[in-house]
Order: C-alpha cells, then structure tokens, then sequence
C-alpha cells in the first residue's frame, strides 16, 4: 500500500492552559502523526505558570491564542 | 498580554491569535482607537488577527467582516485567523448568506483556521463538535475554500 500524501495542511487541537489533563491524549495523537500542533489559548490565573511549564514539557509544537472577551 | 507572550515565548509559537474584541453600543470609533492603541504598543510580527461573531452576550464586537479586519489592522498585522463558525455567526446576524460573507476572505492572507459548529441559525457561537445534531455550518463551503488554500493550520474547536 503506497504512503499517503503529505497534508498540505496542518491539523491542531484546542486546549486551554488550565486543561492539562488533555495532555496525554493530545501527546498521543501528535505521536500517531494524527495532529500536528496544538492550540494554547491562555488563561490568566495563579496556576497560569505551571500549566504553561507542564504544556512545555509535553513537546508539541504550538501556537498561542491571547486571553480572549470570555476570560478578560 | 504579558503572559501570552510569555507563553508563546516559552513555547517558540510563531502564531498568536488574537481578537478585537467588544463594545459597548455607540463605542466603535473609540474601541477602534484603542484597538490601535494597543496595536502600537505591543507590535509583535506573531499576532494573527481573527474574525468574530456579530455580537456577544448583546454587545457589538469588532473584526465581523473580512473588510473589517483590513481596515482593523492598518497594515499592522500582516496575517488573519479565519474562524468558520464566527462567520456561520455573523453572516445569520447580518442576514448575509455564508457564501457572500466567505468570499472576501479569500483575498485575506488567512494564516490559521478554526473550525468547529454551531447550531443552525445561531448568532452565537458555542463550539460544538463538527458532527454536533443540528449544527448549521455549511461544511461543502468550509471544504472548498480550505481546498482553494495552501493553508498553513488549523486548530479544531479553537475559541
């Protein structure tokens, strides 16, 4: 079976800073080559540095979304 | 925004979204003012400028239309965000089909896509999953203009 063509996009999933439970799912599916990067939206907040350390520590390429009306 | 930046930093993203925001009824113009007050302050090449819903919780919000954002940044941001589901939004709330108001951003230099649904004639967007029962989006239309991209990324149920 031949191998499938290279995406001329790349694939992304969601997640807040506060969601890092997903991260092992998310990890997972970057690992299968099922997604490509995740999306960090920011949540400001006393754990904000932590979870952006423990985000980090997972290895997958990102972009950021700034804090948006629903969060200030 | 000091900790987005510290965040995108910190992470080596080389995209960061960001919205317009809202008004208070009567705000435009100075909501417009400050957007580029802000703009002028934190002049950073990763921000990609997204499109939003028509309104919010009853208030206006800037960045609806393709020509809004054009005239948003002001040459100060070079790439956009097109989010499918804030257009589904806005073109019910403008009563424009999603063909008209898609077609503009066509000519957007559209560096990131967002892609969840919403339901069927909601001006509100509530990022459901894509096979949500009673989701509006027009998928045949989301397809071909991603199709009609070398489209860099997107990013599903992204806000």
């Amino acid at each position: 079976m031949p191998e499938s063509e290279p995406h001329p996009y790349r694939i992304g999933a969601t997640l807040r800073t506060t969601d890092t439970e997903l991260l092992p799912g998310l990890a997972a599916l970057h690992a299968r080559g099922d997604i490509d990067h995740i999306q960090v939206r920011i949540i400001p907040g006393e754990t904000f540095r932590r979870d952006l350390a423990t985000i980090a520590a997972a290895g997958i390429p990102a972009a950021v979304h700034a804090p948006h009306h629903a969060t200030g | 925004m000091s900790r987005t930046f510290e965040a995108a930093d910190t992470l080596g993203a080389d995209t960061i979204v960001i919205h317009a925001g809202w008004y208070e009824p009567g705000g435009r113009p100075a909501a417009r003012e400050e957007f580029h007050r802000f703009l002028d302050s934190y002049p950073d090449p990763r921000f990609t400028l997204e499109n939003l819903p028509a309104v919010f919780r009853g208030r206006p919000m800037l960045g609806t239309t393709a020509e809004e954002l054009v005239n948003l940044t002001d040459g100060r941001i070079q790439g956009f965000c097109l989010d499918f589901a804030h257009l589904y939004c806005a073109a019910n709330c403008l009563r424009t089909p999603y063909s008209r108001a898609l077609e503009p951003f066509r000519a957007l230099n559209i560096r990131h896509f967002h892609l969840s649904n919403t339901e069927e004639d909601s001006i509100a967007d509530h990022h459901l999953p894509l096979d949500y029962p009673g989701g509006g989006l027009p998928f045949p239309e989301v397809v071909r203009c991603i199709q009609a991209r070398r489209i860099l990324r997107f990013a599903g149920r992204g806000l």
